[in-house]
Protein backbone atom coordinates (compact mmCIF):
# COMPACT_ATOMS: atom_id res chain seq x y z
CA UNK A 1 0.00 0.00 0.00
CA UNK A 2 1.23 3.40 -1.00
CA UNK A 3 1.98 6.10 1.40
CA UNK A 4 -0.77 8.07 -0.06
CA UNK A 5 -3.26 5.39 0.47
CA UNK A 6 -2.43 4.88 3.45
CA UNK A 7 -2.89 8.22 4.13
CA UNK A 8 -6.15 8.88 2.84
CA UNK A 9 -7.52 5.52 4.85
CA UNK A 10 -6.54 6.53 8.12
CA UNK A 11 -8.43 9.70 7.22
CA UNK A 12 -11.46 8.52 6.48
CA UNK A 13 -11.24 5.98 9.55
CA UNK A 14 -10.93 8.97 11.59
CA UNK A 15 -13.49 10.78 10.34
CA UNK A 16 -15.59 8.00 10.67
CA UNK A 17 -14.68 7.91 14.29
CA UNK A 18 -15.90 12.10 15.16
CA UNK A 19 -18.91 11.65 13.15
CA UNK A 20 -20.00 8.25 15.20
CA UNK A 21 -19.08 10.18 18.31
CA UNK A 22 -20.96 13.37 17.49
CA UNK A 23 -23.80 11.27 16.84
CA UNK A 24 -23.74 9.27 20.13
CA UNK A 25 -23.14 13.06 21.55
CA UNK A 26 -26.94 14.22 20.62
CA UNK A 27 -28.84 11.36 22.37
CA UNK A 28 -27.68 12.30 25.27
CA UNK A 29 -29.35 15.68 26.67
CA UNK A 30 -28.92 17.71 29.55
CA UNK A 31 -31.62 17.08 32.10
CA UNK A 32 -32.84 20.63 32.33
CA UNK A 33 -32.73 21.09 28.52
CA UNK A 34 -34.78 17.86 27.88
CA UNK A 35 -37.25 19.68 30.34
CA UNK A 36 -37.28 22.78 29.23
CA UNK A 37 -37.98 20.95 25.29
CA UNK A 38 -40.68 18.61 26.88
CA UNK A 39 -42.27 21.84 28.26
CA UNK A 40 -42.17 23.54 25.28
CA UNK A 41 -43.49 20.28 22.92
CA UNK A 42 -45.90 20.12 25.73
CA UNK A 43 -47.20 23.93 24.70
CA UNK A 44 -47.13 22.68 20.98
CA UNK A 45 -49.07 20.25 21.38
CA UNK A 46 -52.14 22.07 23.30
CA UNK A 47 -52.67 24.26 20.27
CA UNK A 48 -52.23 20.54 18.20
CA UNK A 49 -55.52 19.48 16.72
CA UNK A 50 -55.68 16.06 15.09
CA UNK A 51 -58.85 17.13 12.53
CA UNK A 52 -58.52 20.59 11.13
CA UNK A 53 -61.87 22.94 10.69
CA UNK A 54 -60.21 25.90 9.45
CA UNK A 55 -61.80 27.36 6.50
CA UNK A 56 -63.73 23.99 5.78
CA UNK A 57 -66.95 23.71 4.69
CA UNK A 58 -68.76 20.81 6.29
CA UNK A 59 -71.91 19.42 4.36
CA UNK A 60 -74.19 17.00 6.63
CA UNK A 61 -77.14 15.01 6.45
CA UNK A 62 -79.09 14.72 9.63
CA UNK A 63 -82.43 13.19 10.90
CA UNK A 64 -83.60 11.98 13.99
CA UNK A 65 -87.07 12.61 16.81
CA UNK A 66 -88.85 15.79 16.55
CA UNK A 67 -90.68 16.40 19.64
CA UNK A 68 -93.37 19.16 19.43
CA UNK A 69 -94.26 20.97 22.42
CA UNK A 70 -98.25 20.18 22.30
CA UNK A 71 -98.49 17.90 19.56
CA UNK A 72 -96.97 14.19 19.42
CA UNK A 73 -93.60 13.67 18.81
CA UNK A 74 -92.61 12.70 15.33
CA UNK A 75 -89.68 11.81 13.04
CA UNK A 76 -87.27 14.96 11.22
CA UNK A 77 -85.02 14.86 8.33
CA UNK A 78 -82.86 17.64 7.10
CA UNK A 79 -79.37 18.68 6.05
CA UNK A 80 -77.00 21.03 6.98
CA UNK A 81 -74.14 23.42 5.71
CA UNK A 82 -71.14 24.91 7.99
CA UNK A 83 -68.15 27.38 6.74
CA UNK A 84 -65.82 26.74 9.97
CA UNK A 85 -64.29 30.46 10.00
CA UNK A 86 -61.91 29.14 12.51
CA UNK A 87 -61.31 26.14 14.62
CA UNK A 88 -63.73 27.63 17.25
CA UNK A 89 -66.32 29.44 15.43
CA UNK A 90 -68.35 28.59 11.85
CA UNK A 91 -71.47 29.88 10.47
CA UNK A 92 -74.38 27.12 9.88
CA UNK A 93 -77.35 27.20 7.52
CA UNK A 94 -80.05 24.14 7.68
CA UNK A 95 -83.32 23.00 6.51
CA UNK A 96 -85.48 20.30 7.80
CA UNK A 97 -88.64 19.02 7.35
CA UNK A 98 -91.06 17.21 9.66
CA UNK A 99 -94.78 16.49 10.32
CA UNK A 100 -97.52 17.45 12.64
CA UNK A 101 -99.19 14.95 14.43
CA UNK A 102 -101.46 14.95 17.16
CA UNK A 103 -103.18 11.85 18.08
CA UNK A 104 -105.20 13.66 20.84
CA UNK A 105 -105.95 16.36 18.58
CA UNK A 106 -107.28 13.87 15.95
CA UNK A 107 -109.66 11.97 18.96
CA UNK A 108 -111.07 15.64 20.19
CA UNK A 109 -112.09 16.31 16.91
CA UNK A 110 -113.79 13.42 16.59
CA UNK A 111 -115.07 13.96 20.03
CA UNK A 112 -116.38 17.43 19.78
CA UNK A 113 -116.76 17.56 15.81
CA UNK A 114 -114.48 20.54 16.06
CA UNK A 115 -111.19 20.76 13.82
CA UNK A 116 -108.64 21.74 15.69
CA UNK A 117 -105.38 21.22 13.41
CA UNK A 118 -105.07 22.40 10.19
CA UNK A 119 -105.07 19.46 7.47
CA UNK A 120 -101.55 20.99 6.26
CA UNK A 121 -99.40 19.27 8.35
CA UNK A 122 -96.27 19.67 6.61
CA UNK A 123 -93.08 21.21 8.72
CA UNK A 124 -90.42 23.10 6.89
CA UNK A 125 -87.50 24.00 9.54
CA UNK A 126 -84.98 26.61 8.06
CA UNK A 127 -82.33 28.24 10.31
CA UNK A 128 -79.05 29.65 10.25
CA UNK A 129 -77.06 29.37 13.47
CA UNK A 130 -73.69 30.68 14.61
CA UNK A 131 -71.31 27.56 16.02
CA UNK A 132 -69.35 27.72 18.94
CA UNK A 133 -66.94 24.72 20.04
CA UNK A 134 -64.88 25.50 22.86
CA UNK A 135 -64.06 22.40 24.14
CA UNK A 136 -61.73 19.55 22.40
CA UNK A 137 -61.26 16.39 23.39
CA UNK A 138 -59.90 12.74 22.97
CA UNK A 139 -61.71 10.20 23.89
CA UNK A 140 -60.43 5.80 24.18
CA UNK A 141 -63.39 3.40 23.33
CA UNK A 142 -62.56 0.08 25.00
CA UNK A 143 -58.63 -0.23 24.98
CA UNK A 144 -56.49 0.90 22.28
CA UNK A 145 -58.74 3.35 19.96
CA UNK A 146 -58.53 6.59 20.68
CA UNK A 147 -61.04 8.96 18.81
CA UNK A 148 -61.29 12.97 18.58
CA UNK A 149 -63.76 14.94 19.24
CA UNK A 150 -65.52 18.49 20.06
CA UNK A 151 -68.48 19.61 22.14
CA UNK A 152 -69.94 22.32 20.38
CA UNK A 153 -73.07 25.14 21.41
CA UNK A 154 -75.04 26.65 18.51
CA UNK A 155 -77.78 29.20 18.63
CA UNK A 156 -79.52 31.08 15.86
CA UNK A 157 -82.42 32.31 14.20
CA UNK A 158 -85.24 31.07 11.48
CA UNK A 159 -88.20 29.99 10.01
CA UNK A 160 -90.82 27.58 10.81
CA UNK A 161 -93.27 27.26 8.01
CA UNK A 162 -96.30 25.40 8.89
CA UNK A 163 -100.18 25.86 9.31
CA UNK A 164 -99.86 26.48 13.25
CA UNK A 165 -96.69 28.50 13.32
CA UNK A 166 -96.48 32.03 13.20
CA UNK A 167 -93.17 32.25 11.86
CA UNK A 168 -90.01 33.32 13.15
CA UNK A 169 -88.10 31.02 14.84
CA UNK A 170 -84.99 31.15 17.61
CA UNK A 171 -82.99 28.22 17.66
CA UNK A 172 -80.50 26.81 20.59
CA UNK A 173 -78.91 23.68 21.30
CA UNK A 174 -75.53 21.76 22.13
CA UNK A 175 -74.22 18.92 19.90
CA UNK A 176 -70.84 16.83 19.45
CA UNK A 177 -68.88 15.77 16.83
CA UNK A 178 -66.86 12.78 16.84
CA UNK A 179 -63.95 12.66 14.22
CA UNK A 180 -63.46 9.95 11.84
CA UNK A 181 -60.65 10.34 9.86
CA UNK A 182 -59.39 13.65 8.49
CA UNK A 183 -62.83 14.69 6.37
CA UNK A 184 -65.78 12.50 8.35
CA UNK A 185 -68.10 12.93 11.48
CA UNK A 186 -70.40 12.12 13.08
CA UNK A 187 -72.64 14.16 14.64
CA UNK A 188 -75.13 13.94 17.60
CA UNK A 189 -77.62 17.54 17.76
CA UNK A 190 -80.23 18.18 20.56
CA UNK A 191 -81.90 21.51 19.67
CA UNK A 192 -84.27 23.47 20.82
CA UNK A 193 -87.03 25.43 18.76
CA UNK A 194 -88.79 28.69 20.71
CA UNK A 195 -91.64 29.77 18.34
CA UNK A 196 -95.42 31.12 18.50
CA UNK A 197 -97.80 28.71 17.51
CA UNK A 198 -101.49 28.95 16.82
CA UNK A 199 -104.14 26.56 17.58
CA UNK A 200 -107.67 27.78 17.24
CA UNK A 201 -108.00 31.25 18.50
CA UNK A 202 -105.02 30.61 21.72
CA UNK A 203 -101.49 31.09 20.68
CA UNK A 204 -98.49 30.38 22.98
CA UNK A 205 -94.32 29.84 22.48
CA UNK A 206 -93.88 26.53 22.60
CA UNK A 207 -90.36 24.71 22.71
CA UNK A 208 -89.98 22.09 20.65
CA UNK A 209 -86.98 19.76 20.89
CA UNK A 210 -85.42 17.89 17.97
CA UNK A 211 -82.65 15.02 18.69
CA UNK A 212 -80.75 13.78 15.54
CA UNK A 213 -77.74 11.76 14.59
CA UNK A 214 -75.96 13.07 11.23
CA UNK A 215 -73.11 12.47 9.20
CA UNK A 216 -70.65 15.04 7.82
CA UNK A 217 -68.20 15.62 5.35
CA UNK A 218 -65.37 18.09 5.51
CA UNK A 219 -64.53 19.92 2.06
CA UNK A 220 -61.52 19.76 1.04
CA UNK A 221 -61.46 16.56 2.07
CA UNK A 222 -58.07 15.18 3.69
CA UNK A 223 -56.56 18.36 5.32
CA UNK B 1 11.17 17.13 -11.92
CA UNK B 2 9.74 14.05 -12.57
CA UNK B 3 8.99 12.44 -8.87
CA UNK B 4 8.08 8.76 -8.54
CA UNK B 5 4.34 7.64 -7.73
CA UNK B 6 3.07 7.69 -4.37
CA UNK B 7 6.03 9.72 -3.06
CA UNK B 8 5.13 13.33 -1.51
CA UNK B 9 7.51 15.97 -1.20
CA UNK B 10 8.97 16.99 2.44
CA UNK B 11 6.91 20.39 1.97
CA UNK B 12 3.29 18.67 1.04
CA UNK B 13 4.03 15.74 3.83
CA UNK B 14 3.69 17.99 7.09
CA UNK B 15 0.89 19.72 6.22
CA UNK B 16 -1.00 16.90 5.69
CA UNK B 17 0.48 14.62 8.59
CA UNK B 18 -0.39 17.38 10.79
CA UNK B 19 -4.00 17.44 9.59
CA UNK B 20 -4.11 13.71 9.88
CA UNK B 21 -2.93 13.96 13.72
CA UNK B 22 -5.49 16.48 15.00
CA UNK B 23 -8.49 14.26 13.21
CA UNK B 24 -7.42 11.09 15.07
CA UNK B 25 -7.12 13.25 18.17
CA UNK B 26 -10.32 14.25 17.61
CA UNK B 27 -11.60 11.06 17.24
CA UNK B 28 -10.16 9.91 20.40
CA UNK B 29 -11.08 12.91 22.34
CA UNK B 30 -14.07 11.94 25.57
CA UNK B 31 -17.55 12.23 24.62
CA UNK B 32 -17.91 13.37 27.97
CA UNK B 33 -17.17 16.99 27.23
CA UNK B 34 -20.79 17.20 25.86
CA UNK B 35 -22.81 15.24 28.30
CA UNK B 36 -21.91 14.90 32.28
CA UNK B 37 -21.80 10.97 33.19
CA UNK B 38 -25.19 11.55 35.26
CA UNK B 39 -27.12 12.51 31.76
CA UNK B 40 -29.31 10.57 30.61
CA UNK B 41 -29.46 9.16 27.17
CA UNK B 42 -32.39 9.30 24.84
CA UNK B 43 -34.24 6.45 24.04
CA UNK B 44 -35.95 6.29 20.74
CA UNK B 45 -39.66 5.76 22.66
CA UNK B 46 -39.08 8.57 25.49
CA UNK B 47 -41.00 12.02 24.34
CA UNK B 48 -37.91 13.74 22.58
CA UNK B 49 -36.58 10.41 21.07
CA UNK B 50 -36.31 9.04 17.55
CA UNK B 51 -40.05 8.87 17.43
CA UNK B 52 -41.10 11.95 19.71
CA UNK B 53 -43.23 9.51 21.58
CA UNK B 54 -46.59 10.52 23.39
CA UNK B 55 -47.80 9.93 26.29
CA UNK B 56 -50.32 6.80 24.99
CA UNK B 57 -53.19 5.72 27.34
CA UNK B 58 -52.74 7.11 31.09
CA UNK B 59 -54.07 5.59 34.39
CA UNK B 60 -58.07 7.02 35.00
CA UNK B 61 -57.73 10.21 37.04
CA UNK B 62 -60.88 9.57 38.35
CA UNK B 63 -62.19 5.89 39.70
CA UNK B 64 -65.57 4.58 39.87
CA UNK B 65 -64.66 0.97 41.45
CA UNK B 66 -66.92 0.05 44.45
CA UNK B 67 -68.16 4.00 45.33
CA UNK B 68 -71.54 5.53 45.48
CA UNK B 69 -72.69 7.74 43.49
CA UNK B 70 -75.84 10.32 44.40
CA UNK B 71 -76.73 12.70 41.82
CA UNK B 72 -79.48 15.58 41.59
CA UNK B 73 -80.17 16.67 37.87
CA UNK B 74 -83.18 19.35 36.09
CA UNK B 75 -84.04 19.39 32.66
CA UNK B 76 -86.82 19.15 30.07
CA UNK B 77 -89.44 16.59 29.59
CA UNK B 78 -90.28 16.24 26.05
CA UNK B 79 -93.33 14.70 26.13
CA UNK B 80 -94.79 12.55 23.28
CA UNK B 81 -98.44 12.37 24.01
CA UNK B 82 -99.21 15.39 26.45
CA UNK B 83 -97.66 18.56 26.50
CA UNK B 84 -93.62 19.05 27.09
CA UNK B 85 -93.14 20.31 30.61
CA UNK B 86 -89.71 20.84 33.05
CA UNK B 87 -88.26 17.83 34.77
CA UNK B 88 -86.57 17.37 38.09
CA UNK B 89 -84.87 14.81 40.48
CA UNK B 90 -81.67 12.18 41.28
CA UNK B 91 -80.23 9.05 41.16
CA UNK B 92 -78.40 6.66 43.04
CA UNK B 93 -75.80 4.65 41.99
CA UNK B 94 -73.01 1.93 43.08
CA UNK B 95 -70.19 1.28 40.84
CA UNK B 96 -69.14 -2.66 41.17
CA UNK B 97 -67.09 -2.34 37.84
CA UNK B 98 -64.93 0.70 37.22
CA UNK B 99 -67.58 0.30 33.44
CA UNK B 100 -70.13 -0.98 34.82
CA UNK B 101 -72.74 -0.04 37.76
CA UNK B 102 -76.34 0.55 38.70
CA UNK B 103 -78.33 3.45 39.41
CA UNK B 104 -82.06 3.63 40.14
CA UNK B 105 -83.40 6.79 39.17
CA UNK B 106 -86.01 9.25 39.09
CA UNK B 107 -87.79 11.99 37.37
CA UNK B 108 -90.39 14.17 38.49
CA UNK B 109 -92.59 16.31 35.46
CA UNK B 110 -95.65 18.05 35.34
CA UNK B 111 -98.32 16.76 32.93
CA UNK B 112 -100.22 18.77 30.80
CA UNK B 113 -102.27 18.77 27.68
CA UNK B 114 -101.81 22.28 26.53
CA UNK B 115 -103.61 21.54 23.14
CA UNK B 116 -106.75 20.76 24.82
CA UNK B 117 -107.31 24.46 26.18
CA UNK B 118 -108.33 26.53 22.93
CA UNK B 119 -111.31 24.09 23.73
CA UNK B 120 -112.42 25.37 26.69
CA UNK B 121 -113.66 28.47 25.38
CA UNK B 122 -116.44 26.20 23.69
CA UNK B 123 -116.61 23.58 25.94
CA UNK B 124 -116.57 23.82 29.62
CA UNK B 125 -114.24 22.02 31.70
CA UNK B 126 -111.31 20.08 31.31
CA UNK B 127 -110.93 16.63 30.82
CA UNK B 128 -107.28 16.06 31.03
CA UNK B 129 -106.37 16.96 35.21
CA UNK B 130 -103.04 18.16 35.21
CA UNK B 131 -100.67 16.49 37.37
CA UNK B 132 -96.94 15.34 38.36
CA UNK B 133 -95.95 12.31 36.76
CA UNK B 134 -93.35 10.05 39.27
CA UNK B 135 -90.79 8.21 37.42
CA UNK B 136 -88.75 5.52 39.11
CA UNK B 137 -86.55 3.70 37.31
CA UNK B 138 -83.40 0.79 38.33
CA UNK B 139 -80.84 0.83 34.91
CA UNK B 140 -77.83 -0.44 34.80
CA UNK B 141 -75.25 1.68 33.73
CA UNK B 142 -72.16 0.91 30.88
CA UNK B 143 -69.38 3.36 30.60
CA UNK B 144 -67.30 1.73 27.66
CA UNK B 145 -66.07 5.52 26.71
CA UNK B 146 -63.35 7.44 28.34
CA UNK B 147 -62.62 10.80 27.43
CA UNK B 148 -60.31 14.42 28.40
CA UNK B 149 -61.25 17.38 26.88
CA UNK B 150 -59.45 20.44 26.76
CA UNK B 151 -61.91 23.61 28.00
CA UNK B 152 -58.84 26.12 28.14
CA UNK B 153 -55.40 26.14 26.58
CA UNK B 154 -54.27 25.00 29.48
CA UNK B 155 -56.89 23.20 31.82
CA UNK B 156 -57.84 19.33 30.24
CA UNK B 157 -60.45 17.35 32.38
CA UNK B 158 -61.44 13.79 32.26
CA UNK B 159 -64.81 12.17 31.74
CA UNK B 160 -66.85 9.59 30.81
CA UNK B 161 -69.48 8.76 28.10
CA UNK B 162 -72.30 6.04 29.27
CA UNK B 163 -75.36 4.29 28.13
CA UNK B 164 -78.10 3.51 30.27
CA UNK B 165 -81.06 0.79 29.76
CA UNK B 166 -83.57 -0.09 32.58
CA UNK B 167 -87.28 -0.44 33.92
CA UNK B 168 -89.88 1.15 36.46
CA UNK B 169 -92.73 2.33 36.86
CA UNK B 170 -94.58 5.59 36.40
CA UNK B 171 -96.82 6.85 39.09
CA UNK B 172 -99.55 8.60 37.40
CA UNK B 173 -103.28 8.44 35.98
CA UNK B 174 -102.15 7.98 32.59
CA UNK B 175 -99.66 5.36 33.01
CA UNK B 176 -100.79 2.26 31.96
CA UNK B 177 -98.01 -0.18 32.92
CA UNK B 178 -94.15 -0.33 33.09
CA UNK B 179 -91.99 2.26 31.90
CA UNK B 180 -88.50 1.69 29.89
CA UNK B 181 -86.11 3.61 29.03
CA UNK B 182 -82.51 4.10 27.65
CA UNK B 183 -79.99 6.58 27.16
CA UNK B 184 -76.41 8.29 26.65
CA UNK B 185 -74.68 10.45 29.13
CA UNK B 186 -71.85 12.12 30.40
CA UNK B 187 -69.71 13.06 32.95
CA UNK B 188 -67.15 15.51 33.29
CA UNK B 189 -65.10 14.83 36.28
CA UNK B 190 -63.77 18.44 37.63
CA UNK B 191 -62.08 16.35 40.96
CA UNK B 192 -61.88 13.01 42.69
CA UNK B 193 -65.59 13.41 44.37
CA UNK B 194 -67.48 15.74 42.03
CA UNK B 195 -69.12 15.23 38.34
CA UNK B 196 -70.96 17.14 36.30
CA UNK B 197 -73.73 15.09 34.06
CA UNK B 198 -75.98 15.61 31.03
CA UNK B 199 -78.38 12.77 30.65
CA UNK B 200 -80.29 12.04 26.95
CA UNK B 201 -83.32 9.57 27.63
CA UNK B 202 -85.92 8.12 26.42
CA UNK B 203 -88.55 7.26 28.43
CA UNK B 204 -91.20 4.48 26.82
CA UNK B 205 -94.51 4.59 28.59
CA UNK B 206 -97.86 3.07 27.71
CA UNK B 207 -100.23 6.27 28.13
CA UNK B 208 -103.68 6.86 28.30
CA UNK B 209 -104.89 10.30 27.54
CA UNK B 210 -108.73 11.54 26.05
CA UNK B 211 -109.38 8.20 25.49
CA UNK B 212 -105.69 8.06 23.38
CA UNK B 213 -104.04 4.98 24.20
CA UNK B 214 -100.54 4.25 22.89
CA UNK B 215 -96.80 3.85 23.63
CA UNK B 216 -94.91 6.81 23.71
CA UNK B 217 -91.35 8.08 23.18
CA UNK B 218 -90.64 10.59 25.94
CA UNK B 219 -87.29 12.48 25.41
CA UNK B 220 -85.59 13.66 28.84
CA UNK B 221 -82.54 15.80 29.01
CA UNK B 222 -80.94 16.72 32.54
CA UNK B 223 -78.30 18.60 33.43
CA UNK B 224 -77.17 17.46 37.40
CA UNK B 225 -74.09 17.39 39.44
CA UNK B 226 -72.78 13.98 41.36
CA UNK B 227 -71.42 13.36 44.61
CA UNK B 228 -69.29 10.25 44.90
CA UNK B 229 -68.55 8.29 47.95
CA UNK B 230 -66.19 6.78 49.90
CA UNK B 231 -62.98 8.05 47.98
CA UNK B 232 -61.22 6.22 45.29
CA UNK B 233 -60.42 2.71 45.24
CA UNK B 234 -57.91 1.62 43.08
CA UNK B 235 -57.72 -1.67 41.89
CA UNK B 236 -54.64 -3.63 41.86
CA UNK B 237 -54.02 -2.98 38.54
CA UNK B 238 -54.54 0.66 38.85
CA UNK B 239 -52.25 0.88 41.83
CA UNK B 240 -49.96 -0.85 40.30
CA UNK B 241 -49.99 1.53 37.14
CA UNK B 242 -49.80 4.30 39.76
CA UNK B 243 -46.43 3.08 41.39
CA UNK B 244 -45.03 2.59 37.58
CA UNK B 245 -45.63 6.19 36.75
CA UNK B 246 -43.98 7.46 40.35
CA UNK B 247 -40.88 4.95 39.20
CA UNK B 248 -37.79 7.28 38.00
CA UNK B 249 -36.83 5.72 34.95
Amino acid sequence: MSRVTLFWALCAVSTLGVLSETSAVADCVNEEEKKKLIDKKRGRRQDEQSFVKLNRHELTLQGGYYVSDLLDGTFVVGAAYTYHINEDVGIEASFSFSQVRSTVAKRLEQDRSVTILPPEDRVYLVFTDLIWSPVHGKLRMFADTVLHFDIYGAAGVGLIDNATSLGAAGQFGIGSKLFLGRSWAIRLDVRDQVYKQQILSSTSYVNDISLTLGVSLFLPTGL
Amino acid sequence: MIRSRGVLPPRLLVPRLALLATLILAASAPAVSYAAPDEACLEDGDALGENGARKGVQARPFLKRLRLEASIWGGFFAADLVSSSYSYGGSLGFYPLEDFGFEFSLVVTNLTLAVEKPLIQFFSGFVFQQSLAYIVTGNLVWSPVHLKLRVAPKAIISGDVFFVVGAGDTINATSQGATFDFGIGMKIYPNRWVAVRFDLRDYVIQQEAVGVQRVTNNLVGTLGISLFLPGPRPSKTQQQQVVKKKEPR
